[in-house]
């Protein structure tokens, strides 16, 4: 089954942790009577995985509990299956943070990826990237040391003593 | 005295001697014939006296007996003198022939020293060729020897040479490693401390060029642009579409 009109929508591992968690009780309730699922969905899921998630669900052949409980099982294996980034930044990230990430991320990486978000005031600007067990800082000061690499020649020239040798 | 001198002396007196024994047995042998025939005559005569007959008789011996020595004697000297004839002519003869023996053992003597010499000094040569020989082998195998030894010397010490030369090389590489690690860890660890004395600098300067007044728009450039930074240097590799 294809899951990635609704992964897609998942951008942070917390996200990801509150939908895995709606999953499970949604399925807690497929099996008891007079329940409506697309309630649950619209209480429990995030706003942004509701629609698809419906539209997902109305495509299924069949609306019995277990054909939704199988689809739920497998949606919430594939959500496990993410990839993550880490990135640690210098500030609170707000929403807007959040979606400018996930554009780029979106745009450059792929769909399969969310974010692990966490705070570290000492970077002061930049973050601390980490994928796989690959890590690469670029913070404020390292682009002040690049800048002032890239303009070395001029700041040689400006306070006149030899930087290199 | 020589041999043939000796010889010839000793001859001479014994037949000498022997000589005059034979002359004086034949002479007492003929005065016993002489009397016995004057007693035969006497016994057939008439004796005239005893006394006159026995003068008569002993007369006649005594003439007869001084015939007969002097015949003996005129032989006697006839035979000496023939004896010393024969004698000097045996010693002649004998010197002659000791003389002729003599030059043969002396030229018998002489051939033969000179082929003892001859031999003799073939033998040395002979000697000499093959003390030479011998000396001549036995200083090429000394040679031999010598050069096979210091052959092995050479060998041994280029061996040994190379093997200082090896564990030397190895030290100095050993050393020289162990230098430049040091070297490389000392320069790392300054490199670390300038870097992160740059590091606080520039953080310190940020802040107080910068301060508090960035705003989320800004910030949110800068993490945006780590995130470039760290695809433009290959950090999400396979990831990037």
């Amino acid at each position: 089954m294809n899951y990635e009109p609704i992964y897609s929508n998942i951008r942070t591992t917390s996200e990801r942790g509150a939908i895995s968690m709606a999953i499970e009780t949604i399925i807690e309730n497929l099996y008891k009577k007079e329940t409506d699922i697309n309630t649950h969905i619209e209480t429990e899921m995030p706003s942004v995985i509701v629609r698809p998630l419906k539209q997902a669900l109305a495509r299924l052949p069949d609306k019995s509990p277990k054909t939704i409980q199988t689809y739920l099982d497998g949606l919430g294996k594939e959500l496990m299956r993410l990839r993550i980034l880490s990135l640690e930044i210098a500030y609170d990230p707000t929403e807007e943070t959040i979606a400018v990430l996930t554009t780029w991320i979106r745009e450059f990486l792929g769909n399969d990826i969310i974010m692990e978000l966490s705070v570290d005031r000492g970077l002061f600007g930049g973050a601390r990237v980490s994928y796989e067990g690959r890590y690469k800082e670029i913070n404020l000061a390292t682009f002040i040391e690049q800048t002032m690499r890239e303009q070395q020649e001029l700041i040689n020239d400006t306070i006149k003593i030899p930087l290199t040798g | 005295m020589t041999f043939g001198g000796i010889l010839n002396s000793y001859s001479l007196e014994l037949f000498t001697a022997f000589l005059c024994g034979a002359i004086f047995i034949v002479l007492i042998a003929h005065m016993g014939s002489v009397a016995y025939r004057q007693k035969k005559e006497a016994a057939k005569k008439p004796r005239l006296s005893t006394e006159g007959e026995a003068e008569h008789i002993l007369s006649n011996a005594h003439e007869e007996a001084v015939d007969i020595i002097r015949v003996a004697t005129a032989k006697a000297r006839e035979m000496l003198q023939s004896a010393a004839r024969v004698k000097e002519g045996v010693s002649s003869s004998l010197a002659t022939e000791l003389t002729a023996i003599a030059e043969q053992h002396k030229q018998y003597l002489q051939d033969a020293s000179l082929k003892y010499v001859e031999t003799y000094e073939h033998m040395a040569e002979r000697a000499q060729e093959e003390y030479l020989t011998t000396l001549h082998e036995a200083s090429q195998a000394m040679a031999g020897d010598a050069k096979h030894t210091l052959d092995m010397f050479e060998i041994f010490l280029k061996e040994q040479t190379i093997g200082y030369k090896q564990q030397m090389e190895k030290k100095i590489d050993d050393l020289r490693n162990k230098v430049n690690e040091q070297v490389n860890e000392y320069k790392k660890e300054k490199l670390k401390r300038v870097d992160k004395a740059i590091n606080e600098i520039v953080i310190l300067v940020a802040k107080i060029v910068i301060g508090r007044s960035l705003n989320i728009q800004e910030h949110n450039e800068l993490v945006l642009r780590a995130l470039d930074e760290a695809k433009k240097e290959g950090f999400f590799g396979h990831l990037e579409l």
